[in-house]
């Protein structure tokens, strides 16, 4: 045998055998019509199938329709109308009432997918269920309403309506508005130049380069986002939160999961619980949070920060800046202004702060270093520790010891340094003060010469160096310490 | 190569009586003849002869065969052509019907895929059976918001497997409702083992 006959015995073999492969009752007909787009809009009504919509620049709808059924009976029971009326053109698949086919022990089954190549600017309405849709280049509007498949949108532009329960959503390169509902099933977005308003229930959600407003409503699955041109609100529970980008202002309110955001250039606010913050390189930030850590780095404005049962952490703030914490330490470097902190039950420890500190405490330490301004701190139970402060320093204290050092020499401080049941020890780098110390069961030392106006066992009323400065030091039981830096 | 092996290559009566002539009046070409007369000496000693009748018949018809060759080789093309042409429409029939084959296959399932799917069907049931049994108490008290949460989950996902088995009634083998029933399963029995292993941070809510 030659060897082109071989072949030819070989390609006839597999078709008999690809051909034979199919079962005898296999039944599949094409069904295909062709319609005339007069206006209106170009509607959908089908079940247990995909449909997949292209679009060309002509006025015809041509519509092709597969239908498979295990039983012929049953696939030529099924039809497909397609009208053409003022309304525009409408396509329907009509399902024989399967109570006939009893004789079949339920085994029957069939389902029509469609292929449907219509005009780009004729507005689209589909309405699905079992079964994925598949549309592209659109370029008039589209209310897509499905269930219990994948609804995929590509390259389109006009208003894009999507509701979809139990099966994903992506919608890629829209040039108009999207409105998207879904329900257990994962949403992506990506490319989207008008607006996007996206709600989702116990699936993850990802948008990515949105030129307008984004607004995203979560619950029970994670929300990442990135490169939004315009104004960003998210509202999420029980799973993360991920944006970055945002050129505009950003809302995030979670709950049970972690938020990161990063590179804003509007206002943000923050709202979480029971999960960490993490925020970095915005403008103005406010975080409101419970039970939960906060992080907060590059920030070129304000900051205001409060949380409870988490500690804060503040790094490169540039304008003033607000903490309330209760139950966690707080540590702020580099606050670029005024800090603000009211916290209990935890350390706040701040260092390079650039204006005034005022710190509220209670049953923590207080540790301030190099402070441009004034420093005012209030606590109890915990000792305070100030390193060079430039400005006045007034300290009330209980139960705790103060200590301040590191002064700047070469100009006076106003200081009052109160506390009860500790001692209190100040180093001066020189400069004149006006003294007046005094406790109740401790000593009083000084490495300076005080000229005394007042003295007696419990205290000493006097100048140093001439007098100058308030130096109010007052404690009960405790020792006062004034020592040279 | 020199002049004489030119005339050695070409092998003539003229070359070799050239070739003669111009030895004798060069030592280092004399020598190369005389090793080429040694050469052609020792093949002709070699040489061997037989006698059969058949074969100056065979090599005529051999010689006849290619005289005829230009003729055949077209039809040969020819054949080739038409029979690459008949193997092109049988493969190219052959693989419509195999992807129609296969996306049949996709929306319709056979009878081993059923099987499968059964099997599979079965496995979640039990599986999700089990999971129900350890998360139901956790689920009743359901005090936090995280516990509500997947209750209603589980709510909406008992929704969905009921639209499907429904449906899967009247239409059995319909691959789409299957994957969908078996996805939904999946979701549920994922769910549960969340509600299990959910504890610590909403009891502090």
């Amino acid at each position: 045998m030659s060897r082109i006959n071989r072949a030819a015995f070989a390609a006839a073999a597999l078709f008999a055998a690809v051909t034979l492969q199919a079962r005898a009752d296999d039944y599949t007909q094409v069904i295909e019509k062709k319609l005339t787009f007069r206006g209106g809009k170009v509607s959908i009504d089908h079940r247990f199938g995909h449909i997949e919509v292209r679009t060309h620049g002509g006025s015809s709808v041509d519509v092709k329709a597969t239908v498979r059924a295990s039983d012929a009976a049953i696939g030529r029971a099924i039809s497909v109308t397609a009208t053409e009326a003022a309304g525009g053109v409408s396509i329907v698949t009509h399902y024989p009432d399967t109570e006939h086919w009893s004789s079949h022990n339920g085994n029957m089954s069939y389902s029509v997918d469609y292929e449907i190549e219509m005009p780009a600017s004729a507005p689209l309405m589909i309405r699905n269920r079992f079964g994925n849709v598949d549309i592209e280049g659109l370029r008039a509007a589209g209310d897509i309403t499905n269930a219990m498949g994948k609804v995929e949108l590509r390259n389109t532009s006009g208003r894009q309506e999507i509701e979809n329960s139990f099966g994903s959503v992506e919608v890629r390169d829209s040039d108009g508005d999207a409105i998207i509902r879904n329900q257990n099933g994962a949403v992506t977005v990506e490319n989207i130049k008008g607006n996007l308003d996206l709600t989702d229930r116990f699936a993850s959600v990802r948008v990515t380069n949105a030129d307008k407003t984004v607004k995203i409503t979560n619950s029970n699955g994670s929300v990442e986002v990135s490169d939004v041109g315009g104004t960003t609100s998210i509202t999420n529970s029980f799973a993360g939160v991920n944006v970055r980008n945002v050129r505009g202002t950003l809302d995030v309110s979670n709950n049970n999961g972690h938020v990161e955001v990063s590179d804003v250039t509007g206002r943000t606010s923050i709202r979480n619980s029971f999960a960490n913050v993490t925020v970095s390189n915005v403008p103005d930030v406010t975080v409101t949070s419970q039970n939960a850590r906060v992080s907060a780095s590059g920030i070129k404005g304000a900051a205001t920060i409060t949380t409870s049962f988490g500690s804060i952490d503040l790094r490169d703030i540039g304008g003033p800046t607000r903490v309330r914490n209760e139950n966690g330490n707080v540590t702020a470097v580099d606050i670029r202004n005024s800090l603000n902190v009211d916290t209990r039950f935890g350390l706040v420890k701040a260092e390079h702060i650039r204006g005034s500190a005022d710190i509220d405490n209670s049953n923590g330490n207080v540790t301030l270093t190099d402070v441009d301004g004034g420093a005012r701190v209030h606590t109890s139970f915990g000792s305070v520790f100030l390193k060079d402060v430039t400005g006045a320093i007034d300290v009330d204290n209980q139960n705790g010891a103060v200590v301040v050092g590191g002064l700047a020499s070469g100009r006076c401080h106003d200081m009052t340094l109160k506390t009860s049941f500790s001692s209190i020890k100040v180093a001066l780098p020189g400069g004149g003060y006006n003294v007046n110390a005094r406790t109740s069961f401790g000593r009083i030392s000084s490495a300076y010469p005080i000229s005394t106006m007042n003295a007696s066992a419990e205290s000493i009323v006097g100048a140093i160096n001439g007098g100058g400065c308030k130096l109010d030091l007052t404690t009960a039981n405790g020792n006062i310490s004034i020592e040279k830096e | 190569m020199t002049h004489i092996d030119d005339l050695l290559l070409n092998g003539d009566s003229e070359s070799m009586q050239a070739a003669a002539l111009h030895a004798a009046e060069c030592a280092e070409c004399a020598e190369t003849l005389a090793e080429w007369n040694d050469l052609s000496g020792t093949a002709r000693e070699l040489h061997e002869s037989w006698n059969s009748d058949l074969l100056w018949p065979r090599i005529e018809r051999s010689l006849r065969n290619e005289r005829r060759a230009p003729a055949s080789h077209w039809m040969q093309i020819a054949a080739s052509i038409v029979v690459i042409a008949g193997l092109a429409a049988i493969l190219t029939v052959a693989f419509r019907a195999r992807t129609e084959q296969k996306r049949f296959d996709e929306a319709i399932l056979r009878q081993a895929a059923m099987q499968k799917v059964d099997d599979a069907e079965l496995a979640h049931v039990s599986a999700i059976a089990e999971l129900e049994k350890m998360a139901e108490p956790k689920l009743d008290e359901a005090a936090s918001p995280l516990m509500v949460s997947y209750k209603e989950k589980l709510v909406v996902l008992d929704d969905a497997i009921a639209e499907c088995q429904a449906n899967i009634q009247h239409n059995r083998q319909n691959a789409h409702l299957r994957k969908q029933l078996l996805a939904i399963y999946d979701e549920k029995q994922q769910t549960l083992k969340d509600v299990l292993q959910e504890n610590s941070h909403v009891t502090n809510q």
